[in-house]
């Protein structure tokens, strides 16, 4: 890739604390493989998404480093332990500011970062100065998805506008989660201008899907 | 897929786009509401410059069926060209109305105003004067405030649309109708010929694109300067656009006016779907004049083909017709596969390769200048380059004379 290609990142904040372990976990690494599948399929994506992938259980780690759509592998992740959200959240900022290119006199940046979390519970550590690092300094367009009775909206309201809910973590719903996300990385891709600080627009939520006001 | 995929060895841009090449497709431009034409292309003889300007629909648009955003208008009045270019916003959904009605009220105003403050009673002599001349600095005054309300008129002009369609149940079919449904942005240049032999461009601008002047006769060095400044966030496509309060004010047209007296001097105006593909756009509009004399769009100066330069020709698939090649000439490819400097190659600017005369070679084109501009803007080939392209070169008439 030339220096001067903008890239569209993407990346994915997955829950993989104890609660999604069995076939929420395996749910989601169908999603993230059918969302790759869809996305090789489309030339806007293929020519500018990289994708990164970041899980936080009991530590946030990122697994997949920020990485071009034709090179990207499904990552190797279970579930198991806590929800270090707020760590997950510090990483997030980490990695956009280590891998995502700002625009200067001589260099044109990327496309302003997508960020999907995924999370099914609450934060079991101290997420507020990092959620509110990102409110302020909005590195990214965030959209958030809060999975099953147990996820706690209020958090991510808190980080971001955009919060989706899902009612259940059945395999179904969360398949359409990534279907969702697929649709938007590729509605993104095709309307990449926008006003400085604007947010982006996206599809309609799957059917079942309720967007938290 | 390239065997690289499987070793995780990066993609050279040329892998990602011979893969991409057979997923794009082509979707006619969707009937209504109020559908504009595919294509715009110009080509004009004035009595000291030829104009050369066009405008296709970017391969998102293509890919998905939807309207090409940008436009671009230009006039002339005794010899002063007015140029202008605007890009509407790909996400807004009649953006390109906005673009169209900046375009046509800009230049429009500015012919008339041209003619009404006696352009033709020796404003050029005067704008011929020493620079400190107070005649001279009045006489531009003059034009550069009659660009700048011209300018905030166009804003005003997006807005006129806005408000005749905002009611019409054609328009508001899919919900209600806003302003920023209209969002463009706006690239102009007027370009004075002078009594002296040398000439005053006259620049604004607002949003993403750009503007430049190219003498073509200077070292790579100094031989461009750039008329624009573009509006730009930290991240890429975030730019400013006309629907914005803040571009009606004085003082915000003000500061986005360059003026530049020169020796005649070609003009380019472009949007971001062609300015984008040459960044930094210092040096890189110099690269992009290149590209354009290797192609046979505009005539390099005459002189013997030079051996030492190795020219780089890639065969373009054509979005419209995937059966239909055409071979491109790239200026940097053919620097390095020279193994010389752009500097270099813009020094053996005389020495260029003939443009392509392989199979699918542009020269088979009937038409004129504009015609293969068209067809160039719409096949060269970008990695994540899928934009709008519109480009406008205004050539001063000894360097033009070639294109009839």
């Amino acid at each position: 890739m030339s220096d001067f290609t903008r890239r569209l990142p993407v990346y994915l904040l997955l829950d993989t604390s104890g609660s999604m372990s069995g076939d929420p976990i395996e749910a989601v690494k169908q999603g993230v493989k059918a969302l790759i599948s869809e996305l090789r399929g489309d030339p806007q994506a293929l020519e500018t998404a990289y994708l990164s992938v970041i899980t936080f259980n009991s530590q946030a780690r990122q697994v997949t480093p920020l990485t071009e759509l034709m090179l990207f592998k499904e990552p190797q992740i279970s579930a198991g332990g806590a929800t270090a959200f707020g760590a997950a959240l510090s990483l997030l900022a980490d990695c956009i500011r280590n891998e995502v290119r700002k625009s200067t006199e001589t260099q044109k940046g990327d496309w302003k970062p997508l960020v999907f979390i995924l999370t099914d519970g609450a934060p079991t550590d101290d997420w507020r100065a990092a959620a509110e690092e990102l409110k302020a300094t909005h590195p990214a367009n965030i959209i958030a998805c809060a999975a099953g009775a147990y996820a706690d909206t209020t958090v991510l309201k808190e980080l971001t506008e955009c919060v989706l809910m899902m009612n259940n973590l059945s395999a179904g719903d969360l398949a359409q989660f990534f279907t969702w996300v697929s649709s938007s990385i590729k509605m993104s891709s095709k309307s990449l201008d926008a006003k400085p600080g604007a947010n982006i627009e996206l599809p309609p939520p799957p059917q079942g899907f309720v967007i938290v006001p | 897929m390239s065997d690289n995929t499987e070793n995780n060895v990066p993609l050279t841009d040329g892998e990602v786009t011979a893969h991409t090449a057979s997923l794009w497709r082509y979707t006619p431009v969707p009937e209504a509401p109020e559908p504009f034409p595919e294509y715009k292309e110009l080509y004009e003889k004035y009595s000291d410059y030829s104009v050369t300007a066009a405008r296709v629909r970017g391969k998102k648009h293509k890919h998905d069926g939807s309207n090409c955003d940008d436009w671009f208008e230009v006039s002339e009045i005794g010899g002063w060209i007015i140029g202008a270019v605007s890009d509407g916003a790909g996400s807004k959904r009649f953006s390109r109305i906005g673009a169209r009605a900046a375009c046509t009220s800009f230049v429009n105003e500015v012919r008339d105003n041209f003619l009404a403050a006696g352009q033709t009673d020796g404003l050029s002599e005067k704008l011929s004067l020493p620079l400190d001349n107070p005649e001279f600095i009045s006489a531009c005054t003059k034009l550069t405030e009659i660009m700048q309300t011209a300018f905030i008129h166009a804003c005003e002009a997006v807005e006129q649309e806005f408000e005749s369609r905002k009611d019409n149940p054609e328009f508001t079919a899919e919900g209600e109708l806003k302003l920023s449904d209209f969002s463009c942005t706006l690239v102009t240049c007027s370009v004075i010929p002078l009594d002296n032999g040398e000439q005053l461009s006259i620049a604004i601008q607002a949003g993403d694109g750009m503007v430049c002047s190219v003498s073509p006769d200077e070292p790579y060095s100094s031989a461009l300067t750039l008329l624009g400044i573009p509006d730009s966030g930290d991240f890429s496509g975030e730019t400013e656009f006309l629907t914005s309060a803040k571009m009606r004010t004085p003082a915000a047209v003000q500061s986005r006016t360059k003026l530049r007296r020169s020796k005649r001097s070609a003009v380019m105006l472009m949007s971001d779907g062609v300015a984008d593909d040459y960044f930094p756009n210092s040096p890189k509009m110099l690269n992009l004049y290149l590209d354009l004399m290797m192609n046979g769009i505009i005539p390099k100066p005459s002189g013997e083909t030079s051996s030492e330069i190795v020219p780089d020709i890639q065969p373009n698939s054509w979005v419209n017709d995937k059966d239909v090649t055409y071979a491109i000439a790239y200026s940097e490819g053919t620097a390095e596969k020279s193994g010389i400097s752009m500097e270099k190659l813009w020094d053996m600017k005389a020495n260029l390769p003939d443009p392509p005369e392989s199979e699918g070679k542009l020269s088979e084109l009937s038409g004129n200048a504009a015609e293969k501009l068209c067809r160039w803007l719409d096949v060269y080939l970008k990695r994540g380059s899928f934009d709008d392209r519109t480009l406008m070169v205004i050539l001063p008439e000894k360097a033009g004379d070639a294109n009839g």
